[in-house]
């Protein structure tokens, strides 16, 4: 469903700004209420803030918006910034309490689509949200208008009790419809959602990967029920059974020199020829030892060798489905003609064994040939100002519907092409979190944060 | 990458590369796919995967890892010397180091520890520890003026559980004491602060929010006008709100480089 927001500002705008009525009055009577504590420790609290620089956004200027509130979600982001806003602080800050307002907030307030997988059966498109933490279900068919706001997902997953965060890797059981989730290196969780699952649900089941298996990019094996989870921090491939859940180790691990493995990011496995396809952004260092812990889970960094880190170029390596241990790639896509920059999502078209590549930083997407090996050119290429790709972190290939699925993280779209599509084409269909032309801020977990004093910027890095 | 430093006095951006155990730097007006200017890496340099990085732009050191560097430390270069604890911020005037230790718990767990520069001095000379700091985790950490500007993350399991803010204490505060400002918490907006920086022209404190995947800019005045007081713990109440009612007596404690 699509809906127009126009008439929705006036009435966002009367609503915010009492709001901030309610909460600057709130605290001005905690100010006087606490002046009297002479004794108390002299702690000040700055920023009573909240929901209401969230009124202050700059692109809620536009009058054609207002604040999204998809009708099957049972939190918006809204009332969960609310959340806890008039709850008492600490009884150890009894001194006296400076509210103020944020100068200024840097936030995008519309999803970000960071990667895309389908429930072909029941003819849905299921895309993670980096930027609002979701995972929001779309009827395989939307399509955004040109003049709507966004097209509002059929089912949202969000919320505290969820669990989701930064979600770089879905997969979906054709049989069941559950949902599996990844969420890069602040979650060591894989997680899985009932098909219906809406609003701030839990999972249904979570297998806890360990913090040197967190998750980056996802795999399925689903003839011999397996489940490949490439760990960015340790350059390892971790396997476990399909249905595992809990504390349950890997049954086998991919990792060492000899791998090749380093910095692996997105994962596909080819299940006609048993293959399984690792996209590598290419930074690693050694570990101490070839030989994997006992419960097969990845050496971390406390066995990293020291000094031993180095830059490599982006790869695509593939391996057998059974390959384990210290073991080399069966043949490694790797140098300059293959323009790969930042490799993200990959995806297969079982049909053909054709590799489709979301390439981040190229802003393209890369289809090699299914024996593609070495220093070697796609064989074609999706790019250009029609495509509208900028940024593609997710890529999925729909073969029921010969259809090929980019989530676009640089511009809130996902865009729809034919598998064959090349160069600079119109998609079939765009389905928008965000107004038309809106580039994404791309601020996904700023671990950090520095002024550049002589251009009066702030860096952000991502 | 979970660090970045902007030094204005050579106009460098420094930032650690943890996967590939290396530290870069870009020029200041780098932008798009930019090859940086030097890269630390090597078996010499003895660098694990670095998560923070520092720089004392005083004594043209950088700092990672509790290993310290010149600043024009290029390729395979051994640290010149070590440090006590992780270090987090430079206090040049002092020739202190702030760092932390501990940590994850509950609230009062882990501590800012004020050590000196020397490396001949084995113990810090000041710790700021105990429930009242409401310290859970030190997050990045700026001194500016005497003024200990540190981010304090909530319990990081828990979500939205109120606790995170960003916390100033003076740079002479010394065990279980309450922060003289909180800045964004608790309860308040900031739910899991990461980055910090300030903005001394303007007056602001800059923090990134991982949760809300956002930059807040804090207007706080009152942290540039005055220098905290070594003689007391405490400011008087009067103090802080008129902005500074007794003489401060160091007036000129913090070198600001933009001053």
């Amino acid at each position: 469903m699509t809906r127009r927001t126009a008439r929705c500002s006036d009435r966002a705008r009367k609503a915010g700004a009492l709001l901030t009525i309610m909460l600057l009055g709130a605290a001005t009577a905690f100010v006087f209420s606490g002046s009297d504590q002479q004794n108390m420790p002299r702690t000040q609290v700055i920023g009573s803030d909240r929901i209401v620089s969230w009124e202050a956004f700059p692109s809620m200027d536009d009058p054609a918006m207002c604040p999204w509130v998809p009708a099957s979600a049972s939190m918006s982001l809204a009332a969960a910034l609310q959340g806890g806003a008039g709850t008492p602080v600490t009884a150890a800050v009894t001194g006296e309490r400076i509210d103020r307002e944020p100068l200024r907030v840097i936030r995008d307030p519309y999803p970000s689509y960071s990667v895309v997988a389908m429930d072909v059966e029941r003819g849905e498109v299921i895309a993670g949200d980096e930027n609002l933490f979701q995972i929001l279900v779309y009827d395989r068919m939307s399509n955004t208008p040109p003049g709507a706001a966004f097209t509002e997902p059929k089912r949202v997953i969000a919320g505290p009790q969820t669990g989701i965060e930064f979600v770089c890797g879905l997969y979906v059981d054709q049989p069941s419809g559950d949902i599996y989730a990844i969420h890069a290196d602040t979650a060591a969780v894989m997680q899985v959602f009932s098909r219906e699952a809406q609003g701030n649900s839990r999972p249904i089941r979570e297998l806890h990967t360990g913090s040197e298996a967190r998750g980056r990019g996802f795999a399925v094996d689903t003839k011999n029920q397996e489940l490949f989870i490439s760990s960015q921090h340790n350059s390892a491939v971790a396997v476990w059974r399909k249905e595992a859940e809990g504390d349950e180790p890997p049954k086998r691990l991919l990792q060492g020199n000899r791998t090749r493995l380093a910095n692996p990011t997105g994962m596909a496995y080819d299940g006609r020829r048993e293959l399984l396809f690792v996209a590598n952004h290419g930074q690693v260092s050694d570990r101490t030892t070839d030989r994997p812990n006992a419960d097969n889970r990845p050496l971390g960094t406390r066995e990293a060798v020291p000094g031993s880190g180095r830059f490599l170029p982006p790869s695509i390596n593939v391996y057998s489905r059974t390959a384990s241990g210290n073991t080399p790639p069966l043949r490694v896509i790797e140098g300059p003609k293959t323009l790969l920059n930042w490799p993200a999502a990959i995806a297969i078209d079982e049909r053909n064994g054709e590799l489709f590549v979301a390439n981040d930083i190229g802003n393209s997407v890369l289809v090699f040939a299914p024996d593609a090996q070495g220093d070697v050119a796609p064989i074609r290429k999706i790019e250009g100002p029609v495509t509208l790709m900028d940024s593609p972190s997710g890529v999925y290939v729909d073969t029921k519907n010969n259809e090929l699925w980019v989530a676009n993280y640089g511009n809130h779209t996902m865009t729809v092409f034919p598998p064959n599509a090349d160069g600079n084409v119109t998609p079939r269909r765009v389905i928008r979190s965000g107004p038309a032309g809106s580039r994404s801020l791309m601020i996904g977990n700023p671990g950090a944060l520095a002024y550049d004093t002589k251009r009066e910027e702030i860096l952000a890095p991502n | 990458m979970h660090a970045i430093y902007y030094n204005e006095v050579r106009d460098e951006i420094v930032v650690p590369q943890q996967f590939a155990q290396a530290i870069l730097t870009f020029r200041g007006a780098a932008s798009g796919e930019e090859a940086p200017i030097r890269v630390l890496q090597g078996p010499l340099t003895q660098l694990r995967g670095s998560s923070g990085v520092v720089v004392d732009v005083v004594n043209n050191e950088l700092i990672t890892e509790r290993k310290v560097f010149p600043i024009d430390a290029n390729g395979n270069v051994a640290p010149i010397r070590t440090t006590q604890f992780n270090v987090l911020a430079v206090d040049p005037v002092n020739n202190l180091y702030v760092g932390t230790r501990g940590g994850g718990g509950e609230e009062g767990s882990a501590n800012i520890v004020i050590f000196p520069r020397d490396p001949n001095s084995t113990a810090p000379v000041r710790t700021i520890q105990g429930p009242r700091t409401m310290l859970v985790q030190v997050m990045r950490t700026r001194v500016h003026n005497g003024w200990i500007i540190a981010g304090n993350d909530g319990i990081q399991s828990e979500r939205r559980n109120g606790l995170s803010f960003v916390g100033v204490w003076s740079i002479f505060d010394e065990g279980d004491v309450p922060p003289r400002w909180t800045i964004g918490g608790p309860q308040r907006m900031l739910l899991k602060p990461r980055g910090l920086d300030i903005d001394v022209k303007n007056q602001t404190v800059i923090v990134s929010d991982k949760e809300l995947n956002g930059v807040l800019t804090y207007h706080v005045p009152e942290l540039f006008r005055e220098s905290p007081n070594p003689n007391r713990t405490q400011m008087r109440r009067s103090e802080v709100l008129a902005g500074g009612s007794e003489p401060i007596l160091f007036q000129n404690f913090g070198r600001s480089l933009r001053n």
